[in-house]
């Protein structure tokens, strides 16, 4: 049964409980929280997910919950707790669901080492995926929800899997992150995806979540090849341009925006060596989201 | 080891596991010396010969970049 269609007390109850868990790509989440409004978001954006039966395995243990003792009094206030350990400082209680979203990035980025982890947003067509690498407020989400939402495949808007055994990009299908000025801008170029209500205050400014679609999540088990890495750059008032970018600066640059490059050594070296033979790399500057969208169209054979 | 392309070369060194972006010359050169030792005349007749250029354009490059690589222990003088 799909997770949107449990009703909210019921979803409430069970993560109260023993907790649910929830499979989001070749990952389980075991998850617990009391907090009703982690439910209402969980309900919202994992909606077209099934819940795992509550003895499946379970990658990762993780609960989100409000603080004991006298800390209440600092104002409402949610913790991120991994293997029963506290991993992060805790946030205001209202932040409760991007808390969750990012502490499941954490978990992946700082565990999953059968995977070569890049900072970067991945979307596929035809069998052959985009790799987009950027550092924060560079409008890679933005591209990659507009992308999405004219028939490209959502591998992940945030963390590119490359499975070590064969280089192949393996999906997330999670909901993708917007912050401040992209929320307005995503929700009035595709108003039929399933969006959360903003986040405001937060480090990253104002953040929602837009779910992922269906028929990508009904794809998550299959995986893709990568075919060009597309360094994405949103200049307001620019012309759409699209530029050869050097083969091994653009090693250099997944390498660095990698989170355990360094930790997996030669194998990692070899892994992203074939990745960058085999793409096309480019830079990639727009303003105009209709014109990247055709640009993404007719991106050279590679 | 050494992957190159058309601009440049990435190198993993194992015992650091640093990886280093090369200029293309030098990425030839250390692909030559991966075959083993070779003196400086023979280092810039085969990176000459890869960019299809005259020996004398690199000839008086290869001890600075020789002297860049060991820097990098990447490569070391071999024993007379």
């Amino acid at each position: 049964m799909k997770i949107g269609a449990y009703p909210e007390s019921a979803l409430q109850h069970a993560l109260a409980g023993s907790g649910i868990r929830l499979r989001t790509g070749p990952f389980v989440f075991a998850i617990e929280s009391r907090i009703a409004a982690l439910a209402a978001g969980i309900r919202l954006l994992y909606g077209e997910h099934s819940l795992e039966a509550e003895d499946r395995f379970a990658d990762f243990h993780i609960r989100l919950r409000r603080p004991h003792g006298l800390r209440h009094l600092f104002g409402p206030q949610v913790f991120f707790d991994f293997e029963g350990f506290s991993s992060f400082k805790p946030l205001p209680l209202a932040q409760a669901f991007p808390m969750l979203e990012w502490g499941m990035n954490w978990c992946i980025a700082t565990h999953a080492e059968h995977y070569l982890i890049i900072h970067a947003a991945v979307i596929e067509r035809a069998g052959r995926a985009v790799i987009m690498p950027a550092p924060p407020g560079s409008g890679k989400s933005t591209l990659c929800a507009a992308l999405v939402s004219r028939g490209w495949r959502l591998l992940s808007d945030e963390l590119t899997l490359v499975r070590l055994a064969d280089g192949a990009l393996v999906p997330l299908a999670r909901p993708i992150s917007l912050k401040n000025q992209s929320i307005e801008v995503i929700r009035a170029f595709a108003p039929d995806l399933v969006m959360s209500a903003p986040v405001h205050d937060t480090v990253k400014g104002s953040v929602a979540h837009l779910r992922a679609p269906t028929d990508s999540l009904a794809r998550v088990e299959e995986t893709a090849q990568p075919a060009w890495v597309v360094f994405p750059q949103y200049r307001a008032g620019s012309p759409t341009v699209l530029a050869p970018h050097p083969k091994a600066q653009a090693f250099m640059e997944l390498g660095s925006q990698s989170f355990n490059y360094t930790r997996l050594g030669r194998r990692a070296f070899e892994v992203l060596a074939d990745l960058v033979e085999h793409s096309r790399c480019f830079d990639f500057r727009y303003s105009s989201l209709d014109e990247a969208i055709r640009a993404f169209d007719t991106l050279p054979s590679p | 080891m050494l992957r190159c392309w058309a601009d440049a070369c990435v190198c993993y060194a194992s015992p650091s596991g640093d990886t280093h972006l090369l200029p293309l010359a030098q990425g030839l050169l250390l692909q030559r010396l991966e075959q083993g030792p070779a003196p400086a005349s023979e280092l810039a007749a085969f990176v000459a010969a890869a960019l299809e250029l005259p020996v004398g354009a690199v000839g008086t490059a290869v001890p600075e970049m020789l002297s860049e690589l060991g820097a990098l222990k990447l490569v070391e003088a071999a024993a007379p």
